[in-house]
């Protein structure tokens, strides 16, 4: 009984994954343009996918997009395993680990920087971390990456001078509240709940602990990506003039009109997402960019030092950086 | 080890921590201001709804390009009614929460009813978008809503002329009809106005919305051998009767009206199937060959879609700008203000002049009459009508005693 009940715990997620296959799988069948099924998380960071899919639903020629809201990375990498979306973003750190585990899946660029923050229950310094647990969303996320970073310059080491270990979200306000944490590292709208909620305060960080950090990146399937290049093309440009709407909206109206439609697809309150983007929680700025391979490496390389990915990558091999220069070339 | 968890609690813990949405209504503090946009983007009335909540982006994009209202940019928000009325009066509470200062949309008369009727308890004005019903200005008519779109009593009013003319005044009449306020009214209208110069009605088959075969329909229609048979369906709805008639080739036996088109129904189909058929319109894209603001709504609606706009998406374009044009004159956001501002208020957007009825709501402007082309007439996958004639509103519009409505007092 136990074996069997382990057995469904691991594989019961391919269920909905084989379901939106053939779903869509139906509707592809419907229609002559490829469907361009696209997975996100219901994070500030994601926030361009959303604006993307809002604003050209109606005008894209190439594909016909539809939205998928997951929760969490792990479902994300599993339905592109099973060829149940054809492109994401996902945090940088699992894509480097679907690329060391040869999924045929490719980082195309990136979408936004910054956009998570180190809450701790009573405020304080990075130095303070010093023999603290740190709630992260994922050992594999770029903000235990970006945390370990940072961490370093101040003469932290992960795993001897503080612990971070991944918490689901609600527990991690639970136990930051009851003391069992003492700080969360999350992305937004995350922080902004636990300050709402008088759970924590933000931390400083030199700066801004994830200000200008790699977060989510944007991937595609490789087989998507060699049989429809105009639905990839036109969801990049799309992706880009995504990310100038809402910086325009951000500066021109305080994020209200990107903040109707956080609401919308990822259910947070209109005037908490708007505060979020008006005050830049996180440093979070978006723009669709290539990224410079510095970055990229040295994510990997974190990754690799903290044993989150079991063999070193080629960054040739998961990254095709210039699908996305051809896209944003005018 | 490589877990990352459940992002969407997010949802459940922004709830369980007692932050709620909004609830002021009209909302006109900040540098913006918040449209609410609640149409149909899925079900029978889908394509109707795609192309209003099109040229509603659109006009609120070349709003927001010219300084917004007042000063203020425009946000919005968008809605699915999902066709279905009740659906979309609780989106037009939740708009009206959001703090909207005006609502749009329809696509379905009974959406439309029940928005106005939201609408007027909240004092926000609706711009009713697509909704041919009598009773959107008749008897459910509210002082809040306003309607650019023809009514019923036009369309066969616009029709009879020509139906008559062509068929003589002892024709007989078959009608399918959706069975719901709009197809009711539609049947209504036409049955009076045909019937009172002679014809005879026939037959007449109510069918659910969202209905796929009307086979049976169709051949008991067949056999009561009618001289006109009028298709009083719309959407998807109206694409799968159409397509079934056409299959059944009673075209070659009786002629076929279909009181109301709307473009995207008849591109569904095609020449093949809208050849010859007889329909009315308030609007169709080739005025833009006679009107300047036609020309330029339908050139801006090109360049954004690559496509031509329907009539919805005419009648969602009038709807914000008009509504954007009040504002201004009133200068102000106030219901009362902005409905002063409209009752009675002529102006010039797609075609001549044109005007707001003070005491019904209704837009008072042309019906015209067209007639679908064949595959060989056809230059384009967009060029499916020949206007064949053209009525004043005035003549058209019911008069005070065949529309006795009397409106809400404005305070």
């Amino acid at each position: 009984m136990k074996t069997l009940s382990k057995i469904a715990r691991r594989w019961l997620w391919l269920l909905p994954a084989c379901w939106l296959t053939a779903q869509s799988s139906l509707a592809a069948d419907a229609d002559a343009n490829p469907a361009l099924r696209i997975g996100y998380l219901p994070i500030d960071a994601n926030l361009p996918l959303v604006v993307s899919f809002e604003n050209d639903q109606m005008r894209f020629q190439a594909g016909r997009p539809s939205l998928h809201q997951f929760r969490s990375d792990t479902a994300i990498e599993a339905a592109i395993r099973v060829g149940a979306i054809d492109v994401a973003a996902v945090s940088a750190p699992v894509a480097y680990a679907m690329a060391a585990d040869e999924v045929p899946m490719l980082v195309l660029g990136v979408c936004h920087r910054g956009g998570s923050r180190l809450i701790g229950r009573t405020g304080g310094r990075l130095e303070d971390l010093r023999g603290k647990v740190v709630g992260v969303p994922g050992l594999d996320s770029s903000e235990n990456i970006r945390l370990a970073q940072a961490a370093a310059k101040v003469g932290l080491r992960p795993g001897l001078d503080y612990r971070t270990i991944r918490v689901p979200y609600r527990p991690a306000l639970d136990d930051l509240k009851a003391g069992r944490l003492d700080a969360v590292l999350f992305p937004e709208p995350l922080g902004a709940l636990a300050e709402d909620s008088a759970l924590g305060k933000p931390m400083e960080a030199g700066g801004g602990l994830f200000d200008g950090a790699l977060g989510a990146v944007l991937v595609a399937r490789k087989d998507y990506i060699r049989e429809h290049p105009e639905a990839v093309n036109e969801w990049l440009k799309s992706i880009a003039v995504a990310c100038s709407f809402i910086e325009l909206d951000i500066r021109e109206n305080g994020a209200q009109q990107t903040a109707i439609f956080q609401s919308k697809y990822m259910s947070v309150p209109r005037e908490t997402a708007a505060r979020i983007l008006a005050q830049r929680a996180g440093g979070l700025r978006f723009e669709a960019a290539a990224a410079d391979r510095a970055l990229f490496a040295s994510y990997r390389d974190t990754a690799l030092a903290l044993h989150l990915i079991t063999r070193s990558i080629e960054l040739n091999d998961v990254l095709n950086l210039s699908i996305i220069e051809a896209a944003l070339s005018p | 080890m490589r877990r990352r968890e459940s992002f969407l609690l997010v949802l459940a813990v922004w709830v369980a921590s007692g932050l709620s949405m909004p609830v002021s209504a009209a909302t006109t503090e900040g540098d913006t201001v918040l449209i609410g946009l609640n149409m149909p983007l899925s079900g029978s009335y889908s394509q109707q709804g795609e192309d209003e909540l099109k040229a509603y982006k659109l006009a609120i994009k070349m709003l927001n390009e010219k300084g917004g209202i007042l000063g203020k940019k425009v946000v919005y928000s968008v809605k699915d009614t999902k066709t279905d009325a009740a659906v979309a009066r609780e989106n037009a509470k939740e708009l009206l929460k959001e703090g909207a200062v005006m609502l749009t949309g329809g696509s379905s008369s009974a959406e439309a009813v029940a928005q106005s009727e939201e609408c007027e308890k909240a004092k926000v004005v609706f711009m009713a978008g697509l909704t041919h019903a009598n009773e959107t200005t008749g008897k459910d008519a509210h002082r809040r809503c306003f309607r650019w779109y023809h009514n019923g009593h036009q369309s066969a009013k616009a029709l009879a002329s020509i139906l008559d003319e062509k068929y003589g005044k002892d024709a007989t009449y078959a009608y399918i009809y959706a069975d719901y306020i709009w197809g009711l009214s539609v049947l209504n209208s036409m049955k009076n106005v045909l019937e009172a110069s002679g014809a005879k009605t026939v037959l007449e088959v109510a069918t659910p919305l969202g209905k796929k075969s009307y086979v049976a329909d169709l051949l008991q229609a067949k056999k009561t051998a009618p001289t006109v048979l009028v298709v009083v369906q719309f959407g998807n709805d109206m694409v799968n009767c159409l397509k079934q008639v056409k299959q059944l080739k009673l075209g070659e036996q009786m002629a076929v009206v279909v009181p109301l088109m709307e473009e995207h129904m008849a591109h569904s189909v095609g020449p093949e199937v809208m050849q010859g058929i007889l329909t009315s319109m308030c609007w169709y894209h080739s005025l833009a060959d006679k009107y300047p603001g036609s020309k330029a709504f339908v050139e801006a609606f090109e360049k954004e879609y690559s496509k031509k706009p329907g009539n919805a998406a005419a009648t969602a374009w009038v709807d914000i700008f008009q509504y954007a044009d009040a504002v201004e004159r009133a200068k102000s956001f106030d219901n009362v203000a902005v409905i002063k501002a409209l009752e009675g208020h002529k102006f010039t957007l797609l075609l001549g002049e044109e005007y707001w009825r003070d005491w019904d709501h209704q837009g008072i402007h042309p019906t015209y009459l067209a007639i679908g082309k064949t595959p060989a007439e056809s230059k384009n996958e967009w060029d499916l009508f020949t206007i064949i004639g053209e009525r004043s509103g005035d003549e058209l519009a019911r008069t005070r005693a065949e529309n006795p409505v009397n409106l809400e007092p404005l305070e």
